[in-house]
């Protein structure tokens, strides 16, 4: 590689060079850095292992046999489990008194949380009766004890109550966004085995604890205080919800923008959970004016919060995603009108709340959506076109987590699936010029099949879409693996890459 | 050696120098310094041993960062406009000329600043610039090229300003 630039052009190079040098520099020391601050404690999960093996083991097994296989044989309830396919809206039942509950209290519609098969635990609403007072401790300890005998709701499971040595709820305690729960557990064994139904359980019993508002970390002791061990899982530090969710390896994207085409347009919106352990937030933006190239670009900004409002007009939720569309206008159709140009949403189902939408006339600064949700899960704006002059945007939140990496998400098929001989795969990526790889492979690791395809977008913070056929080569079948990824434009080396398992007959 | 005596090294050693170029190339110390701060946030999520050159890996992922929300990049560009009204009509001096240098690599597009940053004040070579933008060999040649003819015009316009303000 020759150094071709002229001799005076280096020296112009070098002079900037030292003004660059000559800058002062406020000197952060490591002690106060972000990096020490992660170092010391601020990382992702401490179940990073197990959370792979968790998966690995649960891969192309069935809910019911996975993750109630450990439960001893004079367990009841909840015997036959449904299909784990379906994901909202979820409803569960209170399950039959319990008989230590002898005081009286008011009743309060408190949400629990259940397993499901390799995705996020989903939320339901009980009526659960106030024994231990109308404190925040006495509502953790409420929602703990209803889960301990509630029936899950569809597509799920409730592990806690499957445990053969029924652990009690013993102490809670508060303090700041901690909650500490101790749990009586006879012998100090929880009686559930593997990684999967132990994590499984331990995301029931976060998600529930931390439900009360404020709350964002739980320490899980047992019989007094104590260190507590479900099955091969040590808990020896608080957990948050993110901590005990099987993205293991992908970021949670913190603010995605656009500064792009800031025109005029009128938006409509959809909420669709047809892809189990997906969310998707749809909004249509269709240009006032005639848009000469057909497609373009919105402003946009979309950005993940903490959020906590003990009470309010707004519902609960431990996270706000604001999406901002300057320029842009719609209606308030579905929303109730709670202030000017403000109107909300009940959705009530795991993850998303509650959505808000506000309006900001007559001089139309924009629309903004704010979505209020459970626990910080990977998300992903996206964007394509659908006629001239109109644009979708495309919120998800989740999807399956094997089927998810930075960079690419797999929506179809999912994992474990059985494939037809010919089959789309749909999905969504942020690749370099937009172009996105897959391979399949047989069982022996041996690539039979690949190809490429175009996603609608390409080298943005926005996500593109993409959808392409695989053909299944003659003579292949059984169980195949298709890759999904993105060429590096560096050394060509696969980025990205989603591996789903499937079964081709 | 512990691991977290090797990243605290690290960053002692490039902190200060990954701080002075985001900061030559947006014109903001708080922003160069949220963008820094990210930037071994990442490199720490990314594992020390996969960095095969730590500083020039920060450099790229902190101008990243660094340009990723354009509107604080507007706020910054007013801000600098702002400072240099104010110094308008200075003395001719080192002091000026490096601040002339400073203000016109700013006007550079975004990926041209950070390759001439990357050359001239990390000194990486064709080859480290190229493996680490990832882009091919003769586009970063092509790209300095072009980055500094428009710096000695922006530089020299300035220098014309200033001389025709006396």
């Amino acid at each position: 590689m020759s150094e071709d630039i002229g001799r005076d052009e280096t020296v112009l190079g070098t002079a900037l060079g030292r003004a660059i040098a000559s800058q002062p520099a406020r000197a952060t020391p490591f002690e106060r850095s972000r990096l020490a601050l992660r170092m010391a404690g601020g990382g992702r999960s401490v179940l990073a292992p197990l959370l792979a093996a968790a998966a690995a083991i649960l891969l192309g097994l069935t809910l019911g046999a996975t993750l109630l296989g450990q439960r001893g044989p004079d367990t009841g309830g909840g015997a036959t489990q449904p299909s784990p396919t379906t994901t909202a809206p979820a409803t569960a039942s209170p399950g039959p008194p319990s008989p230590t509950a002898t005081s009286r209290g008011p009743v309060e519609k408190l949400r629990v949380y259940f397993a499901r098969d390799q995705l996020p635990p989903v939320g339901a609403d009980l009526d659960v009766e106030l024994s231990d007072g109308t404190t925040a401790e006495g509502r953790v300890k409420a929602r703990l004890r209803a889960l301990a005998t509630a029936t899950a709701p569809s597509g799920a499971v409730n592990i806690l109550a499957s445990l053969r040595t029924k652990p009690v709820v013993n102490d809670v305690r508060l303090s700041g966004d901690l909650v500490t729960v101790d749990y009586t557990v006879p012998g100090g064994d929880w009686g559930a085995a593997g990684s999967a139904g132990s994590l499984a359980l331990l995301q029931q019993l976060v998600y529930t604890a931390s439900e009360e508002p404020g709350i964002r970390r739980v320490l899980i002791t047992e019989n007094g205080g104590k260190r507590t061990i479900i099955d091969q899982i040590e808990i020896s530090e608080p957990l948050t919800r993110e901590g005990t969710l099987p993205y293991e390896g992908v970021q949670t994207e913190e603010r995605v923008a656009l500064e792009d085409d800031p025109r005029a347009a009128t938006l409509t919106t959809k909420l669709d959970e047809s892809v189990p352990g997906l969310t998707r937030f749809a909004i249509e933006l269709k240009a006032d004016s005639e848009v000469p190239e057909g497609f373009w670009t919105p402003r946009l900004s979309a950005e993940l919060r903490p959020f906590d409002v003990v009470k309010g007009e707004l519902g609960e939720a431990k996270w706000i995603l604001r999406v901002e569309l300057p320029g842009t206008r719609t209606t308030f159709d579905g929303y109730r009108m709670v202030g000017d140009g403000t109107g909300m949403q009940s959705v009530e189902r795991t993850p998303i709340r509650w959505i808000r939408l506000l309006q900001q006339g007559p001089a139309a600064i924009g629309v903004a959506y704010e979505l209020g949700l459970d626990d910080a899960r990977p998300w992903r704006v996206s964007m394509e076109p659908v006629t001239p002059g109109t644009m979708r945007l495309i919120i998800d939140i989740g999807g399956h987590p094997q089927a998810v990496s930075d960079s690419i998400a797999v929506y179809g098929p999912k994992p474990g699936d059985d494939a037809a001989r010919t089959f789309t795969i749909t999905g969504t990526a942020r690749a370099f010029e937009a172009h996105v790889a897959w391979r399949l492979k047989d069982s022996r690791d041996r690539e039979v099949a690949n190809g490429f395809v175009v996603a609608s977008l390409g080298t943005s913070p926005v996500w593109g879409t993409f959808t392409t056929e695989v053909k299944v080569p003659d003579g292949v079948s059984g169980l195949v693996t298709l890759e999904v990824f993105w060429p590096s434009p560096r050394d060509g080396a696969d980025v990205g890459t989603v591996a789903i398992p499937l079964r081709v007959r | 050696m512990t691991v977290a005596t090797e990243w605290q090294d690290l960053y002692e050693q490039e902190y200060p120098r990954l701080l002075r170029a985001l900061t030559a190339m947006g014109g903001d110390g708080d922003a160069a310094e949220d963008a820094a701060q990210e930037a071994f946030v990442r490199a720490h999520r990314h594992g020390l041993e996969r960095l095969e050159r730590p500083g020039a890996w920060l450099l790229v992922v902190g101008t990243r960062e660094l340009f990723r929300d354009r509107r604080r990049l507007r706020r910054e560009h007013e801000r600098w406009e702002s400072v240099m009204e104010g110094s308008t009509g200075a003395p001719f001096d080192a002091a000026a000329d490096r601040a002339d240098l400073l203000a016109a690599l700013r006007e550079l597009p975004e990926r041209q600043r950070a390759m001439v940053v990357a050359r001239f004040y990390y000194g990486l070579s064709y080859e480290e610039i190229a493996a680490e933008f990832g882009v091919r060999g003769g586009t970063v040649g092509a790209t300095l090229h072009q980055a500094l003819a428009k710096l000695r015009q922006l530089q020299l316009a300035g220098t014309l300003a200033r001389g025709a303000m006396r």
